[in-house]
């Protein structure tokens, strides 16, 4: 009986498993082919993204980009950059204008314009599902963290 | 008014160029009701004969329209931005007028994270509220802003008219080590006013802000510590009460120290914020007769603040605050209290102040704050009791 029943518990878990498994998303931050910076932690993602630092390290201007809502950019706003919500991240923009005179971020729609606005400009960072990241787009970004969701 | 349409016009064509050009600003409205006796009665018998407006600053009566702010700025490169910023708000000591202010004026280039330098009208890099929040009422949790930083009282500098240099160092973890130096025009022959251009004292305000910033997973902590430095040139005016001019050769100059510094701990938490500012500035008379007791005078202020972010996406946000200012003397000392009109410069008394306060704001978007505030006066010249509402608006 006891058998059974973990028998039953354990396919249960390796159905459950491969199910969220194949569910699951892969984000990816990228950055333009030419930033030196090779790889990083999602502090980092934070400080660039929303321009806590000023530049880049060699001075690049920091252009990041943001998409219209989906659950991918969900995803981004709370788990990368730590905000409670996509109005957060609203006010926190404008803050921002009103404190440093920084923009807020350029907004595009899709993955491929993200990679396309990243590839264009030295200082884009951005963030796109893993799969859309063909080996022509691989060729003009980098992927500097992922994260699986 | 006329001046800010014409402002607007002007640039309202720009928008259409190929500089990132954008025009935000915030506004509120607020509506009070204060009652009850002054907690001191000599400073308010004191306050109703020499102070300088029939209310104290930031005190609840009616309806009233704090003023409405206009942040223009313009990427004229993709290192130099510029920033121009100008209130239109309540004429100082009136009911009736609206006045054009000049907040902020600058360029600012950016040359790699550590070193940033910004020219022209700014916010004197001194602790966090001034540098981040000033009277913006959209952006500040509680309504009211702290006597300590009031421009319209002038008791700290609050602007600088010159050049700063800022940045941050990486350190690890994470951390980040920020700074912010700068030198200006400085202080006035009167301390509200801002000294824009044609400066006849040759020294040299100096201000240095250091902060450590330690990582959070929603946003940061800071610790901050802040001096500054002046030497100002303005006029002895013995007694409250007392107009002098200042084109009268008995009028005598008098040459004063100012040494100032602050201490602030900030927090800004997915489940709270707290807010700790603490400054103390002392003026030294280096040059001139004043009254004893006037040569040495120290002011003292404190700002503390907690609130909690509760509901769906920490919208609803309870908070308590103690604000505290404690001026020199029992009149302000021989330099906070003066004003200059013209040539003629009057001294007038301004009361310390110290207040309780508790309210909750609420976040119905991410571009308006609704504030309910009760304010209970400990010491100073308010009525003891006040309650606002406040509607708050960025856009």
């Amino acid at each position: 009986m006891n058998r059974n029943l973990m028998i039953a518990i354990a396919v249960a878990a390796t159905l459950a498993s491969s199910s969220s498994a194949s569910q699951a998303g892969e984000l990816v931050v990228i950055v333009n082919k030419a930033n030196p910076t090779a790889a990083m932690s999602k502090g980092d993602v934070r400080n660039h993204y929303l321009k806590k630092q000023s530049s880049w390290s060699n001075g690049e201007k920091l252009r990041p980009v943001d998409t219209e809502s989906s659950g991918q950019r969900d995803v981004f706003v709370h788990k990368l950059l730590g905000m409670t919500s996509n109005e957060d991240l609203e006010r926190y923009w404008l803050e921002l204008k009103y404190q440093k005179a920084e923009s807020p971020p350029k907004r595009v729609e899709g993955d491929g314009a993200v990679i396309k606005f990243v590839s264009a400009f030295k200082g884009g960072i951005g963030f796109v599902d893993a799969a859309s990241l063909d080996a022509d787009a691989r060729s003009k970004v980098q992927v500097v963290l992922t994260l699986k969701y | 008014m006329l001046k800010l349409f014409t402002v607007v016009l002007i640039c309202m064509p720009l928008s259409a160029s190929a500089n990132e050009f954008s025009l935000s600003g915030f506004a509120d409205v607020n509506a009070g009701y204060q009652f009850g006796s002054a907690r001191d009665a000599a400073a308010q018998a004191m306050f109703e004969t020499f102070g300088l407006d029939p209310h104290a600053k930031s005190s609840q009566s009616g309806f009233g329209l704090v003023g409405t702010d206009f942040t223009l700025t313009s990427e004229l490169s993709d290192t130099v931005v510029y920033l121009a910023e100008v209130n239109l708000q309540v004429e100082r000591g009136r009911s009736t007028a609206f006045e054009f202010d000049v907040e902020r004026m600058y360029f600012r280039k950016t040359i790699n994270p550590m070193l940033n330098i910004q020219a022209g009208l700014f916010f004197t890099p001194i602790g966090y509220f001034n540098r981040n929040l000033y009277s913006r009422a959209w952006m500040m949790v509680s309504a009211q802003v702290p006597d300590l930083f009031e421009e319209e009282l002038g008791l700290i500098p609050t602007h600088t008219v010159g050049i700063q240099f800022d940045g941050g160092f990486a350190l690890t973890g994470n951390h980040r080590l920020e700074y912010a130096v700068s030198a200006g025009n400085g202080r006035a022959t009167d301390p509200v006013a801002n000294v824009y251009a044609r400066d006849d004292n040759p020294w040299r305000s100096a201000t240095a802000m250091l902060e450590w910033v330690v990582p959070g997973e929603h946003k940061d902590l800071r610790f901050g510590v802040s001096g500054w430095h002046d030497v100002i040139n303005t006029y002895r005016v013995a007694q409250m009460g007392e107009t002098r001019s200042i084109a009268d050769p008995t009028t005598q100059a008098i040459r004063m120290r100012e040494l100032g510094g602050s201490l602030h701990a900030v927090y800004r938490g997915k489940r709270f914020s707290v807010l700790a500012e603490a400054a103390a500035q002392r003026h030294t008379v280096i040059r001139g007769m004043v009254t004893a007791g006037d040569e040495r005078t120290t002011l003292v202020g404190v700002v503390a603040e907690a609130s909690v972010n509760l509901g769906d996406d920490g919208r609803w946000k309870p908070y308590v605050r103690y604000d505290r200012v404690s001026l020199p003397g029992i009149d302000g000392g021989p330099y906070l209290g003066l004003r200059l009109d013209d040539d003629e410069i009057s001294r007038f008394y301004i009361p310390d102040a110290q207040m309780a306060i508790t309210g909750v704001a609420w976040d119905p978007s991410a571009y308006q704050r609704l504030k309910l505030e009760y304010s209970l006066a400990l010491d100073g010249v308010r009525p003891q009791h006040a309650v606002v509402v406040q509607s708050a608006f960025g856009f």
